[in-house]
């Protein structure tokens, strides 16, 4: 492994063996991953070796950070994983209020919830879809971003935006959810659980062909995810139920009754492909049960001023914290130093969790064919802005 | 006979998933003809679905 | 052919009378062939969009009737890239050639029991070798192209096609052994009398797998998902028309639904009855002394069923992967097809008139007329399923 990587940028023809050949996934695919560059040197149909080369969509999110005040860095989270905008500016927030000793009302709590959940469905609405049509299946794609669109019309009722929100602040929510959205919500969810979640499963999960292209490939040992630090979906489809929600809980989850989705290794061996997209298409249910219980009980208390705690100026102590959060793609993690004076941050350091499932990709490349590459992509569920920034 | 297994899934997950499609034919669709019919926004959109000339500084 | 050659004058010499009427019959199917696929297109994206909970095309033209009209008129005048360091001469026969593969095999398929261009005595010989210079041609569109990808796809489907041909002519063999003869009329007339004695129904149920399995071929042989991996959009940018632009990879998608419908037709000739109504009442229609007979419109009729599932079936199932695509040729419908040859074979030997087989009553019929009833049954609950579906989401 460290041989491949070693000796400069890319291969060069004339060390390759004589039956081998350099072949470029280039920077634009026909997929939806985002600019990813993977040279794949292959052997006929079966790959030797893959190297990926990131960069191209990186923006200088860490070093913008330093120049703006910490409210101003939240639009900055939201452009990162541009498919799950809330999840990341709820990691930000989170991490901020920890280090200025913050404490937010249950409302504001029970909202963070619902739209962190709302948008982990989405989220996966994506992940599940861009992955049938990877594999060739067009049309669950279809039918799960009509889903989608339900939710980012929720959304774009209450904050006024349907990808990039700006909506998780240092202290609250932007805005307090409209009259009438519980009703809303609760249609979604009863079409979600009735119409879109049995549809997609048995149009896409069960089919006997997306079984045999997904589930003997791929194969992720549990102590390799672990060695790898890979999380969320990437880790429990190998095995080790760990969640955050669970192990570390914040914004109340500990109070909500869900089950850790872990993938079972049904029709292969445990954490292949199918496993990590079965683990995320079970996890839309849970979301959707969690959704319940937090809709009933945002619907049981009385309105409160989301904007209470938000400080006029974020101005903390010197200090430094991690605040980890679960994203819908993994462990996502601010390190926020704070130097005292001024009111930027001194440094802000993410760790994003599609950044080392990629490092995980070479790995697992070994010994695939090329119509596979496409389907491990897919199912380490990589979006470019995270690995980038 | 895990063969013969195979191909019956096979062909049963097929038509499961064709019945599925086949049902998808006649369910309202879901396309907002554009000029004809206008999405309305709500009270706190921040966004505009028409282009304002006078506010438009070029792309270069 | 013949009706054009007799219609002819005697004074006219007899060369010149046959190349009129190949003239007259090669103009004719030309322009039957070449509209075909602009109503495949459009009937295909319309249904992509169906089945996908949104409509399709709809601005050009009335309900968007003109779409591939303007999608050929726009290709025609694209202009034609030639990569550098392609081979000029491959790469401008290699489309000429998956054409002309479509297109001959029009020459045999019987419209009617006189609309036949020709009527060789070969004719399914004739139809199932014709249908493989396609392959050859895609070969050196790979090729000529000069580039990894379309080698990829070319290889890949050059491998598809000759695997899937092995098991289509199989069962196209137990066909031939109900009727014992090679020629398309011939086989066509051995179906006479209406539903029950199509040869989908004989000998419950190892016609119905041929059928089936024949299906399975022809879909392949089409490079239709779920074996279009020559083709995948999403894995080879475009496989090998990759690097073909403007009016040839028209000719690339002209034969590609061409090649659909050819192997539809050949499956409603072999399968289900020809150009014979499911009720003899319906064959044709009396209007005094003459009457309309409307067998060419039975046979497109069926054969634009066949086309409808193969659409269909595009757009419920993901795509098998290569090694995948070949092990269900080689280890599923081969073995199956060399069972169902031997099978059939002896059926035919032990009882040699396949009209009065008793099987066929009493086991074959009531079955497949509950196969009916389930197909009717299921036209009826899409209908009651999208009512209530609309009602759950309204309240």
């Amino acid at each position: 492994m460290a041989t491949d990587l070693q000796g400069g940028y890319g291969w060069r023809v004339d060390e390759l063996d004589t039956d081998e050949m350099i072949l470029n996934m280039g920077p634009q695919h026909p997929s939806t991953h985002g600019v990813l560059r993977i040279e794949l040197r292959t052997d006929g149909e079966i790959v030797r070796a893959a190297r990926p080369h990131i960069g191209y969509l990186h923006r200088c999110f860490e070093k913008h950070a330093e120049s703006v005040d910490y409210p101003g860095v939240i639009p900055y989270t939201d452009r990162m994983d541009y498919v799950a905008s809330m999840g990341n500016s709820l990691g930000y927030a989170l991490a901020v209020e920890k280090l200025m000793g913050i404490e937010v009302s249950p409302y504001v709590q029970t909202i963070r919830v619902i739209m962190a959940e709302l948008q982990r469905i989405a989220s996966h609405c994506i992940a599940v879809g861009t992955y049938g049509m990877d594999i060739g299946a067009f049309t669950p794609f279809l039918h799960l971003l009509r889903d989608r669109e339900k939710i980012l019309d929720l959304f774009e009722w209450t904050c006024g935006a349907r990808l990039l929100y700006n909506y998780n602040w240092v202290g609250g929510v932007s805005h307090d959810v409209p009259e009438g959205f519980v009703k809303a919500c609760r249609q979604f969810l009863r079409e979600f659980d009735a119409i879109t979640y049995p549809e997609m499963i048995d149009l896409l999960i069960k089919n006997k062909i997306f079984i045999k292209r997904t589930a003997a490939i791929g194969v992720c040992s549990p102590e390799l995810a672990v060695s790898y630090d890979l999380t969320g979906p990437n880790l429990r489809g190998s095995g080790p139920p760990r969640d955050l929600r669970r192990d570390e809980p914040y914004l109340g989850y500990e109070n909500y009754e869900f089950d850790v989705v872990v993938g079972e290794g049904k029709f292969g061996p445990r954490g292949s492909c199918f496993d990590r997209n079965w683990v995320r298409a079970l996890e839309m249910k849970e979301s959707a049960k969690i959704l319940h219980q937090a809709v009933d009980r945002l619907e049981k208390m009385e309105r409160a001023d989301v904007h209470e705690k938000v400080p006029k100026r974020v101005k903390p102590a010197k200090g430094e914290i991690y605040g980890r959060s679960e994203a819908p793609r993994g462990q996502l993690g601010y390190y926020i130093v704070a130097d005292g004076t001024g009111v930027n941050p001194y440094r802000v350091k993410v760790k994003s969790p599609c950044f080392t499932a990629m490092s995980i990709f070479h790995v697992l490349a070994k010994g695939m064919m090329i119509a596979d590459i496409i389907a491990l992509i897919g199912s380490l569920d990589v979006v470019l802005g995270e690995i980038d920034r | 006979m895990s063969w013969l297994g195979d191909v019956w899934e096979g062909f049963s997950t097929v038509l499961v998933g064709m019945n599925i499609t086949w049902r998808h034919l006649f369910v309202k669709k879901v396309t907002l003809h554009y000029p004809e019919e206008k999405w309305q926004l709500p009270p706190r959109s921040r966004m505009r679905l028409f282009m304002k000339y006078e506010d438009c500084i070029g792309c270069g | 052919m013949d009706l054009v050659f007799k219609l002819l004058p005697e004074a006219v010499p007899y060369w010149l009378r046959v190349g009129l009427a190949g003239a007259v019959c090669a103009v004719v199917l030309i322009t039957l062939m070449a509209l075909g696929p602009i109503a495949y297109v459009y009937v295909e994206t319309k249904l992509a969009g169906f089945m996908q909970d949104r409509i399709g095309p709809k601005r050009v033209g009335p309900h968007g009737l003109l779409q591939t009209v303007a999608d050929a008129l726009k290709l025609m005048f694209k202009e034609a890239i030639y990569p550098a360091g392609a081979d000029k001469m491959l790469f401008i026969l290699a489309p000429c050639l998956v054409v002309i593969g479509a297109f001959l095999s029009f020459v045999v398929l019987p419209f009617g029991s006189h609309l036949q261009t020709v009527d060789l005595n070969v004719g399914l010989f004739y139809v199932i070798a014709v249908s493989s210079i396609s392959t050859v041609g895609l070969i050196m569109a790979g090729w000529a192209s000069n580039n990894k990808y379309a080698l990829f796809g070319a290889m890949r489907s050059a491998a598809q096609i000759v695997s899937y041909e092995i098991p289509a002519v199989m069962v196209v063999l137990t066909v031939v052994t109900l009727v014992g003869s090679l020629s398309l009329q011939d086989i066509v007339r051995g179906q006479q009398g209406g539903l029950p004695h199509w040869f989908l129904f004989r000998y419950f149920p190892l016609m119905p797998v041929a059928f089936l399995i024949f299906f399975t071929a022809g879909l392949a042989e089409c490079n239709r998902t779920p074996f279009d991996i020559p083709e995948a959009e999403s894995e080879l940018v475009a496989g090998f028309h990759t690097e073909y632009s403007g009016f040839f990879f028209a000719m690339f998608f002209l034969a590609e639904y061409t090649e659909m419908f050819v192997v539809s037709v050949v499956a409603s000739v072999l399968f289900l009855g020809g150009w014979w109504a499911p009720v003899p009442v319906l064959q044709e229609i009396p209007l005094g002394d003459i009457s309309i007979g409307l067998g060419p419109l039975w046979l497109v009729a069926k054969a634009w069923f066949l086309v409808f599932v193969m659409m269909w079936l595009r757009w419920t199932l993901p795509r098998l992967r290569v090694d995948q695509l070949m092990y269900v040729a080689w280890k599923v419908l081969l073995p199956i097809a060399m069972v169902l040859v031997v099978a059939v074979g002896g059926l035919v030997l032990w009882r040699p008139t396949a009209n009065g087989f008793p099987w066929d009553r009493w086991v074959g019929w009531p079955l497949t007329s509950v196969l009916f009833a389930y197909l009717a049954y299921m036209i009826v609950a899409a209908q009651r399923w999208s009512r209530r579906r609309a009602r759950e989401m309204a309240a």
